[in-house]
């Protein structure tokens, strides 16, 4: 709770203290009068901590402001219609991700030092460096042509829960639901390139350093064969470890899709926070910044409880 | 008989609830070897780090005599105050157990030798060079490892450094941490014989710690025995390996493997019930009490004991929730669907009968009451023996079952219960 | 030709040889030579030692027995063979993985690590149970629902039943995907767990069927390594493999450990293979002594001969490298330090050490003396003729 006051709080001052506030309400040839008028209504002329407590009181009752580069809409609308479709993308993600780089971590540590695992931590290494937004455009590139990817979508079907696939299948909508899938395609491919390489190569060592440990010995001296041990053993245990790890893997979700947002122009919260930023629209950065961190310190609340669940080790407070 | 060199009075260490070393007092004579032996958990070598102020001790003095300038008198500095801490640490060193970690690895031999006489400014340039040359030699390395790094050192020579680097500021104190535990059994006779050596030609006084018994006869001259945080017995070591007079001694010599294939002695070792006690938990009274197969009335029986009868005894069919609401005060509620009478009568005739058997947890059984729907069993309430000579002097005991000679007071011989209340003869 | 004949019947009752056992490992600074030609035989029921210092090899010719080896590990030749069966180092993992923990197992030396810290202790020692004797333990599970009639009994026991009957039928495999329906496979688990609480009373674990639903981390490492023999012996092995079983743990729990060993050759005719480095273990228990030296066995007999009278120099100074309780003589170690088998000495590897070191010693290594009966030197000293 702590922690996200305080980053609350921080990403506010530093906001407010570049560019003129102002700006969000007003055009260019606003009459000077009218500014002063809009500025003390706004109380953007009171200091900061000040202003904190206004746009506090303001989120309380629903109102976060209005964001400057987009029409001067409200920013709760934006967030209304936008949040979903990247919700959308990082469930598929993160749907598709952990499983595969599960599948493949366990085959690369088994068979380690063969052309399986070479071939693996080099792609790791690839989908690593090569920024998220190259291998966007090189995507682009290609796949624009053969209309695999869709970067202007528009469909018939109504808004339900604001997630293009859902809705198009709750709409019986097949034609929109292959639009919204091609809409969807690109980033999701680049997204999950880049979080299998990160999470693949944390799983790979994470396996590889359980089988080292003495109790796979164990169980192979009982006559339990590699692939029980390797699999029951080993990569059980291995993921204990990876799951603290989600939280950051969650960080680098949010980076990622705002790029990848850009980059494929979806209308997610990633993209409207890269305009947001160009533009020092303060009232969406804000908005987007509280979303984000409440969005990452819960998945490190939930992996710490699940923690607990799984590593028989950690108990709460309990006595045998 | 020679003076004191080095005094340990009351100390304790805790490490929160844990009381990894739990009053113990004991005092080294100059120029012996005393050895200080246990099993795990036993306190034996946080002690060792405690007494030479490398850990804070909770509570305790400790005491060394000696004189830090050439020709001052003899003088008692207290340790644990801190006074002249630094001009001490020249009088007192530590060799550890694992010479793996105990050498900094990125420092080539020189200066892990080196180190502790340009700390405290003994000697520069190549006075300190060939001081250093000399001190390997002492302990039978070469010039040539002058330039090594530890990794490159087998066991043995590391072992061998870290000595050298105890001795370089000519202490008289060493405290010895299991120093040959981690080496092969014939690279443990050569550091032995080194130190042994080492001891006779630098006048040094040895404080050893170990587990290994065999260790103790050939370096020690006397002994005190640790359990779970405690000393229970200190005396000269021929003694204490012929005639071990605490029941926890007598066990733990009884299963030490004979080196002899034609005269085993396994089969006649005695097999301590139980598991060794925590130092988080310890029993109440004496220690051992809940493996001695010698306890008695007065060893300190108390709620723990009796959970643990129950459990044994009972088991599955217990129905009924048992608290200890302290060490000698147990309460016993039944769960839904037992009813308290029977119980009552079950624990009552438990009582009766473990009486009648004189068996000691009875025995030590005050009263039985059954009141506002619990059943309360309260037990005499004992202290723990306490370390002082008994049967013989100058050999130290914490031991009930032994009498205090007649110089100690009666007060000193059990807490809590100065009623002299100890039996006569020997186990 | 009657003589090749009883030969060859010899060789098939013989309980476990290994014969010629050439080990490298290959590393990255080259091939260390981790065996040099191990040639051991074990005798039914009987109590063997194999004593020696770091690097010796005594492990790794342990393990070689149950072909546990790392990646990197080349067997150059040799043979293993128990109770006449096929060269265990040819063998194929899926024979392997009938013998181990079922006829040959082994308890190992970190107790603090060697048991997996996520699985309960019943249910790591009843896998090996629910392994070897799957049946069995179908068939108690199948008594297990007799008893209790839950729900869906009739279904679980056509289930179990099959597959006892039918090892290859597919229901068994299907049913075991279906939320409701797998629960049959809880019964023979539960028959398991409760054999298990019997295994580790007999380990003379405290209440044992506490115990059994407890995880690694909450026991000491005494009861740990009681925990590992328990594993061991579940399956009522022929022989056990023990590697320093006892170094880890007190000596009063030391004391237990081995009068349970003992006490499993008296009853259950197990035969015990112990590795150690601690010359008072090997004294107490065992019948007879291998003395090995990086790499190579340097001495064989009974406990009486090795230890009394020792006859290899390597022997002879370990020997003199213990203390005695009691004893007033003085220790003596071994001059230098064992070699670093990358590059082992030639020949004999105890020469660079040896006081009695000959010309032969560093170009030959020594052929197999025995001096009398079962006492046998690997030494040039006794091969001298006249």
């Amino acid at each position: 709770m702590i922690t996200i006051f305080l980053i609350v709080f921080i990403v506010f001052t530093i906001s407010r203290s570049a560019g003129d506030p102002v700006a969000a309400y007003v055009t260019p040839d606003t009459p000077k009068e009218i500014i002063e008028v809009i500025r003390k209504k706004y109380h953007l002329d009171e200091s900061i901590p000040v202003q904190f407590i206004y746009w506090l009181n303001g989120v309380a009752h629903g109102d976060w402001g209005r964001a400057y580069g987009l029409g001067r809409r409200p920013v709760a609308d934006l967030i209304e219609r936008y949040l979903p479709l990247t919700l959308e993308l990082n469930l598929y993600v993160f749907v598709i991700a952990l499983p595969l780089s599960y599948w493949i971590a366990t085959k690369a540590a088994t068979h380690k030092d063969t052309s399986i695992d070479h071939a693996a931590r080099v792609l790791s290494l690839i989908g690593q460096c090569f920024p998220q937004f190259f291998i966007g455009i090189l995507f682009l590139a290609f796949l624009y042509r053969r209309d695999w990817i869709v970067i202007d979508p528009s469909w018939a079907f109504q808004k339900i829960t604001g997630m293009p696939t859902v809705d198009a299948i709750l709409n019986g909508d097949l034609e929109g639901f292959v639009v919204a899938l091609k809409y969807l395609i690109g980033p999701l491919v680049v997204l999950t390139i880049a979080s299998l390489s990160m999470s693949m190569r944390i799983l790979r060592s994470s396996i590889l350093e359980e089988l080292s440990k003495d109790y796979i010995m164990t169980g192979r001296s009982k006559g339990l064969s590699k692939d029980y041990v390797e699999k029951r053993y080993a990569r059980r245990n291995a993921l204990i470890p990876f799951v603290t790890l989600m939280g950051f893997w969650v960080a680098n979700l949010i980076s990622g899709s705002a790029i990848v947002e850009v980059v494929f122009n979806r209308y997610g919260l990633g993209n409207i926070m890269a305009m947001a930023a160009r533009s020092t629209d303060h009232n969406t950065i804000q908005a987007l910044t509280v979303i984000y961190t409440i969005a990452l310190i819960f998945t490190n609340f939930i992996v710490d409880i699940v923690y607990g669940f799984i590593d028989p080790r950690i108990k709460y407070g309990e006595k045998r | 008989m020679s003076e004191v060199i080095f005094e340990v009075e009351h100390l304790k260490k805790y490490f929160g609830p844990v009381k990894a070393v739990d009053d113990v007092s004991f005092k080294i004579r100059k120029g012996e070897t005393f050895g200080i032996v246990g099993e795990s958990g036993c306190g034996k070598t946080t002690l060792g780090r405690v007494i030479l102020k490398l850990m804070e001790p909770t509570a305790g003095k400790i005491y060394i005599h000696t004189s830090l300038k050439e020709g001052e008198p003899l003088r008692r500095y207290n340790i644990t105050a801190g006074e002249r801490l630094r001009e001490l640490r020249r009088k007192m060193q530590i060799v550890y157990q694992d010479p793996a970690s105990s050498l900094n690895p990125r420092m080539i031999i020189q200066d892990i030798v080196a180190e502790p006489l340009k700390f405290h400014k003994v000697a520069k340039g190549d006075k300190l060079q060939d001081m250093v040359v000399d001190l390997l030699k002492h302990v039978g390395m070469q010039e040539e490892h002058l330039w090594r790094y530890p990794y490159e050192l087998s066991g043995g020579q590391r072992q061998r450094i870290a000595i050298a680097r105890a001795i370089a500021l000519n202490p008289e104190f060493l405290v010895l941490d299991e120093p040959t535990s981690a080496l092969d059994v014939s690279v443990q006779a050569k550091i032995l014989k080194l130190m042994k050596d080492l001891q006779t030609k630098l006048k040094l006084t040895y404080l050893f710690i170990t587990h290994d018994m065999s260790v103790i006869d050939y370096m020690c001259n006397r002994v005190a025995v640790m359990y779970v945080g405690k000393i229970v017995e200190i005396s000269e070591k021929d003694r204490l390996f012929s005639e071990p007079l605490h029941p926890y001694t007598k066990a733990l010599l009884s299963a030490l493997p004979s080196k002899d294939p034609s005269k085993r002695t396994l089969s006649k070792a005695e097999i301590l019930p139980g598991e060794v006690a925590s130092p988080a938990n310890p029993p109440t009274g004496c220690r051992f009490h809940p493996r001695c197969k010698y306890a008695f009335t007065e060893c300190g029986w108390g709620s723990e004991d009796f959970i643990t009868y129950l459990r044994e005894n009972i088991g599955e069919k217990m129905n009924m929730n048992v608290a200890a609401k302290g060490g000698f005060h147990l309460e016993i509620r039944p769960s839904a669907r037992e009813d308290i009478t029977s119980i009552n009568t079950m624990l009552s005739d438990f009582v009766a009968k473990g009486k009648e058997r004189r068996e000691p947890l009875f025995e030590a059984i005050d009263d039985l009451k059954n009141e506002d729907g619990r059943i309360h069993i309260y037990f005499k309430e004992k202290g723990e023996p306490v370390l002082v000579e008994r049967v013989q002097k100058d050999h130290q005991l914490a031991c009930l079952l032994y009498k205090a000679l007649s110089h100690v007071e009666p007060e000193n011989v059990s807490k809590k219960d100065p009623s002299g209340n100890q039996r006569g003869d020997d186990a | 030709m009657k003589a090749i004949q009883e030969q060859a019947i010899r060789e098939d009752e013989k309980f476990l040889v290994i014969k010629n056992l050439y080990l490298n490992f290959g590393v990255y600074q080259g091939t260390v030579k981790v065996l040099d030609g191990i040639d051991l035989e074990v005798e039914k029921a009987e109590v063997l030692g194999i004593v020696g210092e770091t690097g010796c090899g005594k492990t790794m010719t342990a393990r070689s027995i149950l072909r546990l080896l790392e990646a990197n590990a080349i067997v150059e030749k040799g043979s293993i063979i128990f109770e006449g069966g096929q060269n265990i180092l040819d063998a194929s993992e899926k024979d392997l993985e009938k013998i181990r923990g079922r006829k040959i197992s082994m308890i190992f030396q970190e107790p603090m690590t060697s048991l997996n810290p996520t699985m309960r202790i019943g249910d790591q020692v009843a896998e090996g149970l629910l392994l070897h004797f799957g049946e069995d333990m179908i068939k108690k599970g199948i008594e297990l629902i007799e008893k209790e009639k839950p729900p869906l009994s009739a279904l679980y026991k056509n289930i179990l039943e099959r597959e006892i009957n039918y090892p290859n039928s597919l229901v068994p495999k299907i049913a075991s995907r279906i939320p409701f329906v797998r629960r049959y496979q809880h019964y023979p688990k539960l028959a398991a767990r409760r054999e298990s609480v019997e295994i580790l009373r007999i380990v003379g674990m405290p209440s044992p069927d506490r115990i059994a639903l407890a995880y690694p981390h909450e026991l000491s490492g005494g009861m740990r390594q009681r925990v590992l023999i328990a594993i061991a012996l579940a399956c009522k092995p022929e022989l056990i493999i023990a590697d320093e079983p006892t170094s880890a743990v007190d000596v009063t729990t030391q004391a237990k450990i081995l009068l349970l060993l003992l006490n499993l050759r008296e009853h259950q005719n197990t035969t015990i293979l112990i590795i150690t480095h601690n010359i008072g273990v090997a004294a107490e228990i065992c019948d007879r002594i291998c003395v090995m030296y990086a790499g190579q066995i340097a001495e064989v007999g009974s406990a009486i001969d090795i230890i009394n009278h020792p006859l290899h120099p390597y022997t002879r100074g370990l020997m003199g490298s213990i203390h005695n309780v009691g004893d007033k003589s003085e220790l003596e170690g071994i001059e230098g330090n064992v070699p670093i088998l990358l590059n082992p000495p030639t020949g004999c590897r105890f020469h660079p050490r040896c006081q009695h070191v000959m010309g032969t010693c560093s170009k030959k290594k020594p052929e197999l003396k025995e001096i009398h009966e079962g006492h046998k030197v690997h030494c040039w000293l006794y091969q001298k003729e006249g």
